[in-house]
């Protein structure tokens, strides 16, 4: 990475600043506080080594610059709840990177997992048997190969239902929506970009909605439906 | 280093004092960086002024702490101003379990500002990805420190490495997770 000066005015300073950026580059302890960094954002330094860590970033441009970029990353990591992190840190995890590979983590106990997921479980119960029943007969004979429903559902009652029968042909079939409603369906690629596939209003009773993905089937990961407000209804991890 | 900051001056200007009490250089800081500051804070507070007024008085107090080690000329130090702001605004939101904050004023190059609920969840699905992506050893330096809370030490001693792998961990795998993210983000 370029050197970065301090902006310094007067001739004085700006000498006195360059001396201190060379100083704080090639002193003994650029490399260790750069490396705390991730400690530093993580605010669990204790308060002598953040002083010191502050200190030098007060010096060090470069390091100013990298601490600014992982902020924005550790701003982020609220996103992720702790029951998210933990599903990633299983074993089992389906989408892992690492095939095989036994993550030294104890699973959640099966208590824990009872608790997520019976409430959008029972939820979901009535409102399945009406997608089933709509979404076979409105099914029938299109499916593509390899390709089945995945639901998700809210605790508030909406449930849906997501199949590609072929390649970049979403089906989708969700319940719960106010009738006359307005909303749209985006689905969500590996990449994080959003592709809007359809808004409609909401006809009451199961809705349906097939809609063709600018991306591969395999790509998306994510189905959400949404008011137009940005409320979202239902979201159908794939 | 407390040395005088006074514009260069010609013949018959009256000289400058050699130090500058705390106090002054204190509210010249003030006076020069508070408001920047504190718009930058209100953007990622989502406009909550109350908060960003705490979280710019937490700044300013650390800037307090550090005035013999920051630069004589105050006007140069809004970069480590703003630097210290995104810390105190991580603790804040680590302290109030608040979620989400915010991606911030740089460039995680198009990654929505999560200010609502469908934005939210694009944002939750990127960040799961990427997290995926990560070796098992830097996802699980993340959960501890960052989700768990625990320090280095803690970490350490949890994990059977030392405590120096831990320090070395958490700052490649913060930049791992950068450079997915911002890969996905990048122009088809």
């Amino acid at each position: 990475m370029a050197p970065v000066r301090m902006i310094v005015t007067g001739a004085d300073k700006s000498k006195r600043g360059e001396i201190m950026e060379t100083n704080q580059h090639t002193g003994p302890g650029h490399d260790e506080l750069r490396e705390s960094l991730g400690l530093y954002l993580s605010g669990t330094l204790d308060p002598a080594e953040e002083r010191r860590v502050e200190a030098h970033l007060a010096g060090c441009a470069e390091c100013r610059a990298t601490a600014d970029e992982l902020a924005d990353v550790v701003l982020l990591l609220p996103n992720l709840s702790n029951d998210d992190m933990r599903d990633l840190l299983t074993p089992d995890r389906p989408e892992s990177p690492e095939p095989g590979h036994v993550a030294p983590f104890r699973r959640p106990s099966p208590a824990r997992r009872r608790g997520r997921m019976l409430a959008p479980l029972l939820a979901a119960a009535a409102a399945l048997v009406a997608i089933a029943f709509a979404g076979g007969a409105w099914w029938n004979g299109s499916y593509g190969p390899a390709s089945r429903p995945v639901s998700s559902s809210t605790s508030a009652g909406a449930t849906a239902s997501v199949e590609f029968p072929i390649d970049r042909e979403l089906r989708l079939v969700v319940v719960g929506l106010r009738p006359r409603a307005e909303f749209e369906v985006i689905a969500v690629a590996r990449d994080g970009k959003p592709h809007l596939l359809a808004r409609h209003q909401a006809i009451g009773g199961p809705q349906r909605v097939v809609a063709e993905t600018p991306v591969p089937a395999d790509e998306i990961v994510l189905v959400i439906v949404a008011q137009l407000d940005g409320t979202v209804v239902v979201a159908v991890p794939l | 280093m407390t040395v005088s900051g006074g514009a260069p001056c010609s013949r018959g200007c009256p000289t400058p004092p050699a130090f500058e009490s705390a106090d002054e250089r204190m509210k010249q800081l003030y006076d020069l960086h508070a408001g920047p500051v504190y718009r930058f804070l209100l953007g990622l507070t989502f406009g909550r002024r109350q908060a960003a007024e705490d979280l710019l008085q937490e700044t300013l107090l650390r800037a307090w702490r550090q005035l013999d080690n920051l630069d004589s000329d105050i006007s140069t130090l809004r970069p480590w101003l703003l630097t210290v702001a995104r810390r105190v605004a991580i603790d804040a939101g680590r302290a109030q379990k608040a979620r989400p904050t915010v991606v911030g004023d740089v460039d995680l190059s198009g990654l929505p500002a999560p200010d609502n609920p469908v934005d939210r969840l694009i944002v939750a699905q990127t960040l799961r990805t990427s997290m995926a992506a990560l070796s098992p050893e830097h996802r699980r330096v993340i959960f501890e420190l960052y989700y768990m809370g625990r320090t280095a030490p803690e970490v350490a001693a949890l994990l059977g490495i030392p405590e120096g792998t831990v320090r070395s961990r958490a700052f490649h795998a913060l930049r791992s997770l950068r450079a997915s993210l911002t890969a996905s983000e990048s122009p088809e």
